[in-house]
């Protein structure tokens, strides 16, 4: 008995803590109190945060004092753009921010030669299809995997307008490309250089003209900031302290998706304060709405997710891709729509296969509620009906309510499953694989661990709406 | 009436003798103690200073010392000098370690609580060690003791860090480097977070449990070792956070901050090292290499393994140089109270198994009825209900 520790003489271990520490989702254990959560997550995040955006914040202003205090040329107008908007990207991306500024003149330079002879339709063909591919290749071929993480939503913003730009040149409501300066002022204004949204170029020249300075301004302001700060921290601290201490899958895939959302949320947000601290407004004269979280937190279908989860990309992407491509049929231009939307976003893997599950469960749930509607008659569609419609059974029926809350609480389940292939907290431990295959099923594993549940539901509803 | 005189003189004699006796004796145990554990140890006794069985009621918990420099003698007692003036130095440190010490306890409880050792503690810590006399012994237990107390310290006065409540560390986060965060992760990601706190409940630490431990006694080398594998866990436990903020999935900008691991994470992480730990002796080169210069110097003593085929100790490794008590037995030497009425579990094959746990005396079976709580409805939102059921349980107790 003198030897009862033999057993262990031999036992080497190197760091079986680690392994078993891979389980442990979640940042905070059940007992940690919400000071804590706040002290230690909370706080740093919020410094950090606006550590980063400050000079954006401050470069935005700038702009708007120098531009609309006082009426000055347009030119210079579109100078301080062009400047202000550089010291705002410097200052969040640093100096990856080259890349996107060379983009930005490389760019011009091939319209300038496109268009100096006919701007036909095979020219627009090959800008389109050119920009969409430089931004798929520098996706799978980057020398600076991080670094190009980091411009990617810059530079899709950036090829967004570009592409804006040259379809309204190509529809003819544009005669001539616009001078370079006026072109760099549109592209790195410093209201949507960072964190978007896609502006028109209409849009952005009107900001010129505005001139309303007032309280309800700086209140605004102020109000969406918070807004955004909150959101920030939903997404980073609370979402883990409210589900800490729970291990089931299905509750770990909300709480991630949640925090996709709320961070999706916050950076929507930030950018409707750069937009209204540069002075935009819509065309309609109230401020910038890029996203409505409560239509998304308490969806009516998936149709209106995607509809609000981003409503300035939806526009563009409706304007300039989804109407010009309807003679080829709904279910075609629909599947072009979310293709040339994930080419938009690099033709990312876990982008591409969240978009394309998209692009099929709403056309799915599209045409079944469509079909219900019209058998029922009943305002069940994917849509609200407006308030003249004709179907018997209307808004306030209690079948109405239940069917569209069943159809809600639908939407929000795939949402969950959705969500969690956009979440980037995790794949920072995983090692980089070798390997297409290793690539696709590393890709997909967030999915396998559901078992695949919200894509066997969606093609069993689907099997049921082709029978209807 | 000639006798009682005698009988006086007698009993008076006596006593003299009985109190030369024992005053000659209390030098000697007083004189060996230390020595055989080392010194650093007396501070555990914080943990219980607050109780009031100790008659001296709200000592730390009513924050007595914050505002002046005065120190209860309750705690006087417990602590060095250095540790007195270091307590004396950050307010609401005391605190702190008063906590950590007691989470020590628990997390040592709950890791041994299957074994023949199961980490009993006492209740006064007047004139006791805290954790009983297996302490002035260099085996295993030791080791896990020492490393989880400084580990536990070392976590707490983090945890009190980022709480803001230690004036003397401050955090801000606005002095971080803007452009380090550009950088890789392997580079300074220090932005945004408060590392500050880490590297100052490191700091603290080292100072505050290392003080009087002396890296020239064989005890004082294997308690120094074992106190900064304790603190090194808790540092290699720490991770970065990371969060990606940018238009649609990208990563235009991140947000870290560093989470400090549940103490039970690290109580498991030095358990595993306790099941390893390293048997050591001192090589001949020993003292050689401690080079005085102050500091991190003192840790540069050389273990040697005592058996000459295994690695020699890493910083993580837990290290010890005595057999351990087998704990079956009453052994009143270190402590030990012996498996006696000890719950077993009856199939299990390891250490809390019956056979091994009662070290082959046999256990007794008894039938009780007892009351659980049972039937547990959630009920929103957030309450658990339960109802009483009385069930009859099978207990096993060793002989």
């Amino acid at each position: 008995m003198e030897d009862y520790y033999e057993e262990y003489e031999d036992y080497e271990s190197e760091d079986i803590s680690d392994e078993s520490l891979l389980y442990d989702t979640s940042p905070f254990g059940a007992d940690v109190s919400a000071k804590s959560v706040y002290d230690e997550c909370m706080e740093p995040t919020v410094y950090s945060a606006v550590d980063q955006v400050i000079w954006l914040l401050f470069s935005c202003l700038l702009f708007r004092i120098l531009t609309q205090l006082v009426t000055i040329p347009k030119p210079l107008c579109h100078f301080v753009s062009f400047i202000t908007g550089l010291i705002g990207l410097f200052s969040v991306v640093g100096p990856n921010a080259l890349y996107t500024s060379i983009l930005g003149v490389a760019t011009y330079w091939c319209l300038v030669c496109c268009a100096k002879r006919s701007f036909a339709s095979s020219t627009y063909k090959i800008i389109v299809g050119g920009l969409l591919i430089y931004l798929v290749v520098r996706e799978y071929y980057n020398v600076l995997p991080e670094s190009w993480e980091q411009v990617r939503g810059v530079q899709m913003i950036m090829v967004m307008k570009t592409l804006s730009l040259c379809y309204e040149i190509f529809d003819g409501r544009r005669k001539e490309i616009p001078p370079l300066l006026d072109y760099l002022g549109y592209v790195f204004c410093p209201a949507t250089v960072v964190f978007g949204p896609w502006i028109s170029f209409n849009s952005y020249a009107h900001a010129f003209e505005n001139g309303r300075w007032g309280i309800g301004w700086g209140i605004r302001i102020f109000a969406t900031s918070i807004l955004s700060v909150i959101c920030l921290g939903f997404s980073s601290c609370w979402v883990y302290w409210f589900f800490a201490g729970i291990n089931l899958s299905w509750i770990i895939a909300m709480r991630d998706a949640l925090s996709v959302r709320f961070s999706h949320y916050f950076v929507c947000l930030m950018s409707e304060v750069t937009c209204t601290l540069c002075g935009f407004y819509s065309d309609d004269g109230v401020s910038v709405e890029v996203t409505k979280p409560w239509k998304i937190e308490f969806p009516r279908s998936l149709v209106d997710v995607v509809i609000n989860w981003n409503i300035s990309m939806h526009q563009w992407l409706k304007h300039h891709i989804f109407r010009p491509s309807k003679q080829m049929g709904r279910f075609r231009s629909v599947l072009l729509t979310f293709l040339v939307s994930s080419m938009l976003h690099g033709m990312n893997f876990n982008l591409t296969m969240v978009l394309l599950s998209l692009g099929f469960y709403t056309y799915v749930e599209y045409t079944l509620r469509e079909k219900l509607g019209n058998i029922f008659d009943a305002c069940i569609l994917s849509r609200t009906c407006p308030p003249n419609c004709q179907h018997a059974y209307k808004y306030p029926n209690v079948a109405v309510i239940t069917v569209n809350l069943l159809f809600g609480f639908w939407a929000y389940f795939h949402l969950a499953y959705l969500g969690i292939m956009m979440d980037k907290s995790q794949i920072e431990d995983e090692a980089p694989s070798d390997g297409f295959l290793n690539f696709i099923s590393n890709g997909l594993k967030r999915w396998s661990e559901l078992g695949y549940a919200s894509h066997w539901a969606m093609l069993i509803v689907s099997i049921g709406n082709l029978v209807i | 009436m000639a006798v009682t005189p005698t009988v006086s003189v007698l009993i008076v004699v006596i006593g003299f003798t009985l109190m030369i006796l024992v005053g000659s004796m209390v030098p000697q145990s007083s004189a060996r103690i230390p020595r055989g554990r080392g010194r650093g140890s007396k501070w555990w006794g914080i943990a219980k200073v607050g109780e009031p069985n100790n008659l001296i009621v709200n000592t730390i918990r009513g924050g007595a010392n914050i505002g002046n420099n005065y120190l209860e003698p309750a705690v006087q007692a417990v602590l060095r000098k250095k540790q007195q003036r270091l307590v004396r130095e950050n307010r609401g440190v005391l605190e702190a370690i008063a906590k950590g010490a007691n989470e020590a306890i628990v997390e040592c409880k709950h890791q041994f609580k299957n074994r023949r050792w199961n980490c009993p503690t006492k209740s006064f810590w007047r004139g006791k060690n805290l954790f009983g006399k297996i302490v002035e012994k260099g085996c295993r237990e030791s080791s896990f003791i020492y490393a989880m107390t400084s580990a536990a310290v070392t976590h707490s006065v983090v945890r009190a860090c980022s709480e803001g409540s230690i004036e003397s560390c401050t955090c801000d986060y606005r002095l971080h480097n803007k452009y380090t965060r550009v950088m890789t992760p392997e580079q300074n990601w220090k932005w945004g977070s408060c590392s500050d706190n880490i590297e100052f409940g490191y700091k603290f630490s080292r100072d505050f449990v290392d003080a009087g431990e002396k890296a020239r006694e064989m005890r004082g080398t294997m308690n120094l070792h074992n106190n900064e594998a304790g603190r090194i866990h808790v540092q290699s436990l720490m991770k970065r956070q990371c969060k990606c903020h940018g238009m649609s999935g990208s990563c235009t900008m991140q947000t870290c901050w560093m989470r400090l691991p549940h103490l039970r994470e690290v109580g498991n992480s030095i358990k595993d090292k306790f099941d390893g730990a390293s048997r050591v002796q001192i090589s001949n080169a020993g003292i050689l290499r401690d080079v005085g210069r102050g500091g991190r110097g003192r840790y540069k003593f050389q273990l040697k393994p005592y058996n000459p085929d295994h690695k020699p100790p890493t910083k993580k490794d837990l290290v010890f140089y005595e057999d351990s008590p087998n704990f079956c037995e009453r052994d009143p030497r270190y402590g030990v109270s012996g498996t006696y009425g000890r719950a077993c579990n009856v199939s299990s094959m390891g250490v809390d198994g019956c056979d091994l746990m009662c070290c082959g005396r046999g256990y007794t079976i008894s039938v009780k009825q007892v009351v659980e709580r049972c039937k547990c409805t959630f009920q929103w939102c957030c309450q658990v209900e339960c109802k009483n059921c009385t069930v009859t349980r099978t207990f096993y107790t060793c002989k």
